[in-house]
């Protein structure tokens, strides 16, 4: 749309959908089809290299904790640039479990008695600059915010 | 991610490139266990080309830490970006590990440990 004073006005909404198994080896892959869209909308690496850590953080998790049974499972992951941030939305079918109120790990202990749990977890949390979680029905639902200006 | 390992001053340096996600990872414990398991209790990591590391990256350094302390050996680690900076900062792992500007800083800081 022309808005007559020179400016285009730009379709806001760019929108990429992935559908995974809960395994381990379709990590590269959603990580190079978000590389390459995010890249392609011009958002800046250091925002990129967040958003594929957490990325890596958030299906990591799922594929190790939210299932009990050896079958496949259909994980959707969902990737918006829209004003001025980048939305990310992972839906999958596992056990119930709410990142946003585990217990954080001390990070002040001393390298004996530090241990790994819950780690990416944390930075998931503190990388991005909004994580929402529902459960709907059946359904994990996470949410995950981060401005494309930071 | 690519991972070489060169030798400087007689100071065994891992350098790695590209993302330390979670398939990386697996790649980067070998590497670091292999280096270990040949007597080498002491060694430098270069994140000079590093993209991102995730917590399977930061896991494998806290293992790799754990492996070597009670011989007397360390990891020390260099060349970080300011994101990659952050994360350890985050995690808390920027006061377990020794983090030098460069190379010749860590190089140094061994020679002077030992």
């Amino acid at each position: 749309m022309n808005l007559g004073n020179g400016m285009q006005l730009m379709t806001s909404t760019q929108h990429l959908t992935l559908h995974f198994a809960n395994n381990a080896e379709e990590a590269p892959r959603i990580a190079r089809r978000i590389e390459y869209f995010l890249h392609d909308k011009k958002v800046n690496d250091s925002i990129i290299n967040k958003i594929l850590l957490c990325v890596d953080e958030l299906i990591t998790n799922i594929i190790a904790h939210a299932y009990n049974d050896k079958q496949e499972h259909a994980v959707l992951l969902d990737c918006k640039v829209i004003d001025g941030r980048v939305d990310l939305e992972l839906r999958d079918d596992g056990v119930q479990f709410d990142p946003t109120t585990q217990t954080r790990p001390d990070v002040k202990l001393s390298l004996e008695n530090r241990d790994i749990g819950g780690l990416g977890i944390h930075l998931v949390m503190t990388l991005m600059d909004k994580v929402e979680y529902q459960r709907e029905g059946d359904f994990n639902v996470l949410k995950a915010s981060i401005s494309t200006n930071s | 991610m690519e991972i070489t390992e060169d030798k400087i001053d007689g100071q065994v340096v891992i350098s790695l490139s590209g993302r330390i996600d979670s398939t990386a990872a697996v790649e980067f414990e070998e590497k670091l266990i292999e280096i270990i398991d040949k007597g080498k209790n002491t060694m430098i990591v270069d994140f000079l080309r590093i993209q991102f590391i995730s917590s399977a990256g930061l896991r494998v350094l806290l293992l790799a830490a754990k492996k070597v302390k009670p011989y007397g050996g360390k990891i020390v680690l260099c060349d970080m970006s300011k994101d990659v900076r952050e994360v350890f900062d985050i995690s808390g792992f920027s006061s377990i590990f020794d983090i030098q500007d460069n190379v010749s800083a860590a190089v140094d800081a061994i020679k002077k440990s030992n």
